[in-house]
């Protein structure tokens, strides 16, 4: 018997196994449940393929998108449905930001408690941090052209405004949508960012040359590296400083500036800006830019121009506006809204509530908001933006292949009620300040008012 | 008209999202006492008689089965250098007789001066000489045996099943009115039928038990409520076979209810080993020859619409077969007939295509064969072979082998090779703690959802909660089953308890693993819970073998009720069994002084034995059991008690046993059977 007795450890051993790997399943359970139960192959959430639960709200309470049984249901304004279809998703789930790809885990409320259980099966309703509204006045703003408008607020996060076109209508979906018409291009794109870039140039002046704000430079128009090879302007800017060069935007100076730097600190101050990276928006993640920093020369200037090779994804650099308008720290973008009360409790917490991110001194981002203050009032009229206090860049991004260059406003309004940062890009729309500023202006109106 | 009709709904779907929280407690309740009763069970030691030794002590034996021997895995070891690592056999059979037998010791043995060439009866007060040292056989008093069953009953406090009954019968209630709201139109008529006979039969059970003077449920109580889970799942799944399911969880009880009562007489039992293995060779080959093929596996039988998979009833004869007693493990005879059943049951599951039921036989026959021997080196022997074979299974049986190529990768494929896997694991994600609710999954559209898949089904629609618990009633019955072997009457019950919670435990492995992609999936039952009545009969059938390995206080069925009137039927049986009349019968000459009731009170027995007309005391040793225990669980320990024995000055001739005995190191428990 006593053999016996030491033997049937055999069967402890069995049960062991037992143990340890119903172990090893929880824990997996624990760490991967959300991504198992937002499996398109589960029965219980999906529909033939389709996520047949859940509903996608705006901050106001609009309904953008329900899910059911028999498809998606979206809101009743044409305006406000074309303007959102990059968030709200189409019904075959082309776009990869669209809500039922980027917030499955959401949609079906899953929470490892009650699994996908929710009351009649109903799913869970998800408030976005957009202003339905403030989307479809960007989105009429841009008035049939492609191109995109982000604005979020740098204190919170928030994210009010997201709008990228070309875009369709989701309930009436075209035969051939155009090239491109599913990319997010304020999220999932980049592009040739023009001189929107000097910001970033102009802030690695500042925290590293002794004499950023009175080193001179006479413009002439063009700067030559010989033969053909020249950094040019469109008209002589004479002799300009840091600040008269940023308002004037004198491509020659901020080549110059850039040489004077030399490709690391320009590389340094490029990732610092965030530029570089990939933000996570709750499950939406951004493309990162990219960039090339020869060690001198008239490709060297024109990067610190933001030509060259430069390429920028639009929110990166509406984050970095934030991070201007904040101080030097960019207050990091979200797009849902904590409506539960646990979720609201969680987000006071700092593990899970504003993040942050430091990009510059604060000393440099006040000189910087001065400066872009400076380029409004002095130069693109502060009639054009009434009541704003408005601090902001233009960009002119000449794009090749003939076409017209690609205009740009990125800025953020300097004032405690309406902490805004922005970004606007007109595709082939021209120069910066008149595309893309009055597209600015209208949805800026739009958001104070 | 209509607004009732809403209410009625919504009164459904509040009702769904309370009763979720409800089913999670009361199974917790139910679940949580019988596992903490069955590992908290100390199963008492009982003593059956005393060996009195030469330098006047002497050893309690507290099995049926005692080897004796100088080795240190003897249950009575005698450290003398005459005396063989493994000497002898002393065997009590259920009729309450002694026998002995020599096994091929050097020195040998004698009865009363007669050479032990086979198993030979030793009466009370005969003389065993063991390598030249005499011995005696002293029986245990009614009184004391009486005062020991009373102790044994004060220890023996299995937890009271009325409780657990009632959360049970609560939690069947309510799942019929769960599935009567999640089914709707397709709820079955028979449905609450099916649950009120279970809630019935699971009444009538304790309750008649109860009549019998039973006390423990735990192990009936854990088996009913997973059968209560079986027609859930069922349900699910199949909501026509729910009455079927209830029908075979009777059958199940009626299976468990005869074998406990046949286990009880070990004589008795061994007597039909012939007849059931002609019984399951019949099937066996029935199925071979008319067997039809579901899933790639020839392993149903269909006779006039009823159908079965007559494997799984193999299963309980397999157990029946491989369970041996002390004197037949030294016999090449009996293990040569388990090796050729085992052969012919692993061909015709191998000839079926059964690839999970031939894994759990071999794993099956693997304990057995550990048990028997505890020779390691032979099992590896045997896993290197079979591992060869299952090679050529696999090379030759390609579904097989696609299933061991998913195996890891099933996220990989999740929509034709990983597909039952993924489904299982996004339903059990889709669960939760607390599950969707009985009936509104919808992994039960899945093929096998409700049998290989259960584990999945039962996180979707019951919570995961509820089904690792399920996970834990299996472990625990296997502990259960491990820790009774200390108080163990016979290797027979021993060896069979630890083959049948290993065949539950590793059958479910394999359905759990498989189902969630830690091992490929083989497709075998969840024990108890599957859909399937002959995997229902088969499970109640084998926790027969752990109730007869139960032998705490009038705990089980499975054991002959100790009452007054049995002993005196024993007693008048012949064999001699009352003290009084024993020392009565062997005077000789010597002068035995009758025990002091006295003295008895401080479980300690004195008795004058006079030896070279010398009146030296002989000492009964009786063992605590908390003595016992704390020498199976702390071995390390038990040098620093102070043993009873040890106070008192030992002649040279030390004996020795479980008190002072050293640690258990690997070598006992791999080093085999050293003849």
């Amino acid at each position: 018997m006593k053999k016996i007795e030491k033997r049937a450890i055999m069967c402890l051993l069995l049960a062991g196994v037992l143990l340890i790997g119903v172990g090893i399943f929880s824990y997996r359970y624990f760490a991967h449940g959300d991504d198992w139960a937002s499996y398109e192959g589960n029965r219980d959430v999906y529909n033939e393929g389709d996520l047949s639960k859940g509903k996608l709200y705006d901050v106001n309470g609009n309904l953008l998108m329900q899910n059911t049984t028999d498809g998606m249901i979206y809101n009743d304004n044409t305006s406000i449905r074309k303007a959102l279809m990059h968030i709200t998703g189409d019904k075959d789930n082309n776009i990869s930001t669209g809500a039922n790809r980027a917030f499955t885990d959401e949609l079906i409320g899953y929470d490892f408690i009650n699994g996908v259980y929710s009351l009649n099966n109903a799913g869970k309703d998800v408030t976005l941090t957009l202003d339905a509204d403030v989307c479809a006045t960007a989105y009429e703003a841009l008035n049939g052209r492609n191109g995109t408008v982000g604005v979020y607020n740098y204190k919170t996060g928030e994210i009010i405004c997201m709008v990228s076109a070309p875009t369709y209508d989701p309930i009436d979906p075209p035969a051939s949508p155009e090239d491109g018409v599913y990319i997010n291009r304020l999220t999932s794109a980049t592009f040739v960012p023009g001189s929107i870039f000097k910001l970033v140039t102009a802030a690695a002046a500042i925290e590293n040359l002794d004499d950023a704000y009175t080193w001179e430079f006479n413009c002439t128009g063009s700067v030559s590296y010989g033969g053909n090879y020249k950094v040019t302007d469109l008209q002589a800017h004479g002799t300009v400083n840091l600040e008269k060069a940023l308002e004037v935007s004198c491509n020659c100076y901020f080549g110059q500036l850039a040489e004077k730097l030399g490709p690391a600190l320009m590389e340094e101050y490029t990732k610092k800006a965030g530029l570089t990276s990939s933000y996570d928006i709750d499950g939406i993640k951004t493309s990162e830019g990219t960039f090339e920093f020869p060690d001198s020369g008239m490709n060297l200037a024109w990067t610190g121009i933001g030509q060259w090779k430069d390429m920028i994804n639009p929110c990166a650099m509406m984050i970095y506006m934030g991070a201007i308008a904040n101080g030097g720290e960019a207050t990091l973008p979200t797009i849902i809204k904590p409506t539960s009360f646990i979720d609201k409790q969680l987000a006071k917490l700092p593990m899970f509530g504003i993040k942050t991110k430091s990009m510059i001194d604060s000393s440099t981002a006040s000189s910087l908001t001065e400066m872009m203050a400076n380029n409004v009032s002095a130069h693109y009229g502060s009639e054009n933006y009434p009541g704003l206090n408005i601090c902001a860049k233009t960009g002119t991004a000449e794009v090749g292949n003939n076409k017209r260059p690609h205009a740009w406003f990125a800025g953020f309004l300097n004032d405690e009620t309406n902490p805004y940062a922005f970004i606007v890009m007109v595709e082939n729309g021209g120069y910066g300040a008149d595309a893309a500023g009055s597209v600015a202006n209208k949805v800026l109106q739009d958001i104070v008012n | 008209m209509e607004l009732l009709t809403t209410a009625v709904q919504m009164a459904g779907i509040y009702f769904t999202t309370a009763v979720r929280w409800i089913f999670l407690f009361l199974s917790a309740f139910i679940l949580i006492r019988q596992i903490r009763s069955l590992l908290q069970a100390r199963n008492p030691s009982e003593i059956w008689a005393y060996l009195g030794c030469p330098d006047g002590s002497s050893v309690p034996l507290t099995h049926w089965e005692n080897l004796i021997g100088r080795g240190r895995g003897c249950d009575i070891i005698l450290n003398l250098t005459s005396v063989s690592r493994s000497h002898a056999t002393l065997i009590r059979d259920s009729d309450g007789i002694w026998k002995y037998n020599d096994l091929n010791s050097k020195n040998g043995s004698k009865i009363n001066g007669n050479p032990v060439k086979k198993a030979t009866v030793l009466k009370a007060g005969d003389v065993l000489t063991i390598g030249g040292s005499d011995f005696t056989l002293y029986p245990v008093s009614l009184q004391e045996r009486m005062s020991n069953i009373e102790r044994r009953r004060r220890k023996t406090r299995p937890v009271s099943p009325w409780p657990s009954l009632v959360a049970l019968s609560i939690f069947q209630l309510l799942a019929v009115i769960q599935f009567k709201i999640s089914l709707g139109e397709n709820f079955p008529a028979n449905l609450p039928i099916a649950f009120a006979l279970l809630c019935g039969l699971m009444w009538f059970y304790v309750i008649f038990m109860r009549v019998l003077k039973r006390v423990g449920f735990e192990m009936e109580i854990i088996a009913f409520f997973l059968s209560t889970l079986s027609l859930a799942v069922t349900a699910s799944a199949y909501p026509g076979s729910v009455f079927k399911q209830a029908v075979c969880v009777i059958l199940g009880l009626g299976l468990f209810f005869g074998l406990c009562w046949y286990l009880r007489d070990l004589n008795r039992a061994k007597k039909i080993t012939y007849i059931l293995m002609a019984v399951s060779v019949f099937l066996l080959i029935i199925n071979l020859a008319l067997g039809t093929i579901k899933y790639g596996a020839q392993n149903w039988v269909q006779i006039g619409g009823f159908s079965f998979q007559p494997s799984e009833l193999v299963k309980i004869v397999f157990v029946y077969v491989g369970a041996a007693t002390l004197d037949e493990l030294q016999q090449r005879k009996n293990l040569t007939i388990f090796m050729a059943f085992s052969v012919f049951c692993l061909g015709c599951l191998a000839i079926m295509g059964d690839f999970g039921t031939a894994i759990i036989f071999f794993v099956t026959f693997l304990v057995i064969s550990f048990l028997r021997s505890g020779d390691f080196s032979k099992l590896i022997l045997i896993v290197g072979a079979a591992g060869l074979m299952g090679l050529m299974v696999l090379r030759f049986k390609p579904y097989i082998g696609a299933r061991f190529e998913t195996w890891g990768h099933v996220w990989e494929d999740p929509t034709a090779g990983g597909f039952q896997q993924v489904q299982t694991m996004t339903s059990a994600a889709s669960g939760g703690l607390l599950g969707l609710g009985a009936g509104e999954g919808n992994l039960s559209d899945v093929a096998a959802a409700s049998t290989d898949l259960v584990f999945g089904l039962l996180s979707e629609e019951w919570g995961l909660i509820i089904a690792i618990l399920s996970v834990l009633c299996i472990i625990t019955l296997g502990i259960f089953a491990v820790r009774a072997i200390i108080a163990g009457r016979s290797t027979y019950y021993s060896i069979a308890a630890c083959a049948a919670t290993s065949m539950f435990i590793f059958q479910t492995i394999l359905n759990v693993f498989g189902s969630v992609d830690l091992l490929p999936l083989t497709g075998v039952t969840f024990p108890f819970v599957s859909s399937g009545g002959t995997s229902m009969i088969a499970s109640w059938g084998l926790l027969a073998f752990l109730k007869a390995a139960d032998t705490r206080q009038n705990a089980s069925f499975a054991i002959r009720l100790d009452k007054k009137g049995e002993f005196e039927q024993e007693l008048e049986g012949g064999s001699l069994e009352d003290p009084d009349e024993l020392y009565r019968s062997i005077p000789k000459a010597s002068k035995i002084r009758k025990p002091s009731s006295k003295r008895r009170f401080e479980n300690t027995t004195v008795v004058k034995k006079s030896r070279k007309a010398d009146r030296k005391p002989i000492q009964y040793t009786d063992f605590s059991d908390e003595d016992f225990f704390e020498s199976f669980e702390h071995p390390s320990q038990q040098k620093n008690r102070p043993s009873r024995q040890s106070q008192r000055p030992r002649p040279s001739q030390s004996l020795q046993d479980h008190h002072n005995d050293s640690p258990v190191t690997l070598d006992d428990i791999f080093g085999g059977d050293d003849k």
